[in-house]
């Protein structure tokens, strides 16, 4: 029984650091800065609550509101640059968080023990405070604000950014504002994503939010699929249950993860949950032409092109 | 009263406009017209932000557009279509008009909550409408990327007239369309005229040009060679000149 709770926890925890490059990729920015707001989160979190007693919601949002505020700062410059030259400037930042608390001292005497991030020994002995109803009552608020998105003119000006940043601009949307702003907001949901995940391990370490944590974030997404926020969920969970399917097979098993994360890549092309969306699309599509002859689809252009 | 003038632009050694002066009064169509590669698409990416003059100045009622950014002379009151199509083709053709009137929001909640206020109300039958001037209601519920090409041209012209515009800039809407729908067209540029929009025109079909513009700008290199009423264009020596070259005999 324990071992679901800890799959459905982690899960949980997934889910929140895939919607956060979910929210960077709306815009049509594909970020692997959110693994550094994640440890930021977790840090930040473990010391306002171990350290300095801080309840668990509170330092929470504390770590949120600092993360979407290191996210503006590095946002706006980041929009001057474009695609793989953002992406490897987002790296760039995700490391320099990794070596900045891989070096950050900072312990004080608590009881009869010295507690705190101890460089790359890492902070041991966090207060543990949240479990599945706490990631779970924080992921329910951040899916709230995501199916308010979706169906606000908010929203709309996101996916219109998303399609063509020229015509977005034409109708009178800021680009600039909408960019920075989801780029904040991936941001915010890494910091409380990261807060929660120190809440619940115990133990932080700053190697641990590395490149390969940044490489899985996107294959949640790119897995699951990048247009509609679901896509993400449902990567995150297929990702998170995958490794535990093959544990039978021991050492091979993330060989096995491997191939089947290609299998799934050519299989859904658009990923899981867009593919399945787009190809009851085209069967209605094509009820509508058999029909009424008027439709043509011929000169369809696919939905999806992936990441720009 | 729209006005232009002496806006310039080079792309490096290219001189793609020179010292344009234009002004289109409310109700008025002006033409703009000019081989390819005459600055006419320059000019409208300048007026509309697009691009960054290097000099010149735009006005609209005597308000500053000149080099603002593109959302900011949207919001002033200029709308445009492109030469190539630029609709948010995985939308709905309803959001497509929708996402256009959120600058004219007035209430912050309208951005978040739409269905909640009262001003959403005014936008949807303001949508209704525009769907149905442009006979996009069938198609309403479809996204963009399924249209017809011909549908595709009118849903650009209705997105932006859902800004409500002074001025709208049409680049070339006529490419592409059948005999009908041309008709249809010229119908309801005037139709839009009448209203006492600005109308700035670019196009080849010369047939629809002579028929609705109220005047006409030549360009040719960028230079302004050019402007009267179709008349005087017509029979204009240097417009003939440049659009069949010099040794041209008139059979
Ligand atoms: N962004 C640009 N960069 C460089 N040259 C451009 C750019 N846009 C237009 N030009 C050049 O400027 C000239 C005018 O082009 P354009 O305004 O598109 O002509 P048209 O009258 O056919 O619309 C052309 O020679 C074109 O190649
Ligand atoms: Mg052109």
């Amino acid at each position: 029984m324990a071992y679901y709770t800890a799959l459905f926890e982690i899960s949980g925890l997934n889910i929140l650091l895939a919607l956060s490059v979910f929210a960077t990729l709306m815009v049509g920015q594909f970020s692997l800065a959110q693994v550094g707001f994640w440890s930021i989160g977790a840090f930040v979190t473990a010391i306002l609550t171990t350290m300095h007693g801080m309840p668990l919601y509170s330092a929470l949002i504390i770590s949120s509101i600092l993360c979407g505020f290191i996210g503006l700062l590095l946002g706006y410059p980041c929009l001057k640059i474009k695609g793989i030259y953002l992406t490897l400037a987002t790296v760039a930042f995700a490391e320099v968080v990794r070596v900045f608390f891989n070096n950050l001292n900072y312990q004080i005497e608590l009881g009869d023990r010295m507690i705190g991030p101890a460089g790359a020994l890492g902070f041991r002995g966090v207060k543990v405070i949240a479990a599945w109803p706490e990631i779970y009552l924080v992921l329910f608020v951040i899916v709230l604000l995501f199916i308010l998105l979706a169906s606000s003119r908010l929203g709309m000006s996101i996916n219109a950014v998303r399609e063509d940043e020229t015509a977005a601009a034409a109708v009178g949307i800021n680009v600039t504002k909408i960019k920075v702003s989801m780029f904040m907001f991936g941001a915010a949901i890494a910091g409380a994503g990261g807060g929660l995940y120190a809440s619940y391990s115990s133990y932080v370490l700053a190697e641990n939010f590395s490149f390969h944590m940044a490489l899985v974030s996107i294959f949640y997404v790119a897995v699951g699929g990048m247009y509609t926020f679901s896509g993400p969920i449902v990567g995150a969970v297929v990702l998170t249950l995958l490794p535990e399917v093959f544990r039978f097979a021991a050492d091979y098993r993330m060989i096995l993860y491997g191939v089947v994360v290609i299998i799934v890549v050519i299989v859904f092309p658009r990923g899981i949950v867009d593919e399945i969306r787009y190809r009851i699309e085209q069967r209605s599509l094509r009820h509508d032409t058999f029909s009424d002859n008027k439709t043509h689809n011929k000169n369809k252009k696919l939905p999806d092109e992936g990441i720009k | 009263m729209f006005e232009v003038t002496g806006l310039s632009k080079s792309f490096g050694g290219l001189k793609a406009l020179e010292n344009l002066d234009i002004s289109v009064k409310s109700g008025e169509v002006m033409g703009l017209i000019g081989p390819n590669g005459s600055g006419k698409t320059t000019t409208i990416n300048l007026i509309t932000g697009l691009l960054k003059a290097d000099s010149g100045k735009v006005q609209l009622d005597g308000k500053d557009l000149t080099n603002k950014a593109a959302d900011i002379i949207a919001k002033l009151g200029t709308a445009r279509t492109f030469q190539n199509l630029r609709i948010f083709s995985r939308q709905t053709v309803r959001d497509n008009i929708r996402v256009a009137q959120t600058t004219l929001c007035k209430s912050v909640f309208s951005k978040f909550v739409p269905f909640l206020t009262d001003e959403e109300r005014a936008f949807r039958s303001e949508t209704d409408a525009l769907l149905n001037e442009f006979e996009l209601s069938h198609v309403s519920h479809k996204r963009a990327e399924s249209l017809s090409y011909g549908e595709k041209k009118r849903l650009e012209m209705a997105r932006a007239l859902a800004l409500k515009p002074k001025i709208l800039l049409l680049d070339e809407p006529a490419a592409g369309m059948n005999p009908l729908e041309l008709d249809w067209l010229a119908e309801t540029i005037v139709g839009l005229k009448k209203s006492g929009l600005a109308i700035i025109l670019v196009e080849h079909h010369m047939k629809l040009v002579m028929k609705i513009c109220d005047r006409i700008t030549v360009l040719n290199f960028g230079n302004k060679i050019a402007e009267g009423n179709p008349k005087e264009i017509t029979n204009n020596k240097d417009v003939i000149t440049a659009y069949l070259g010099k040794d041209h005999t008139i059979a």
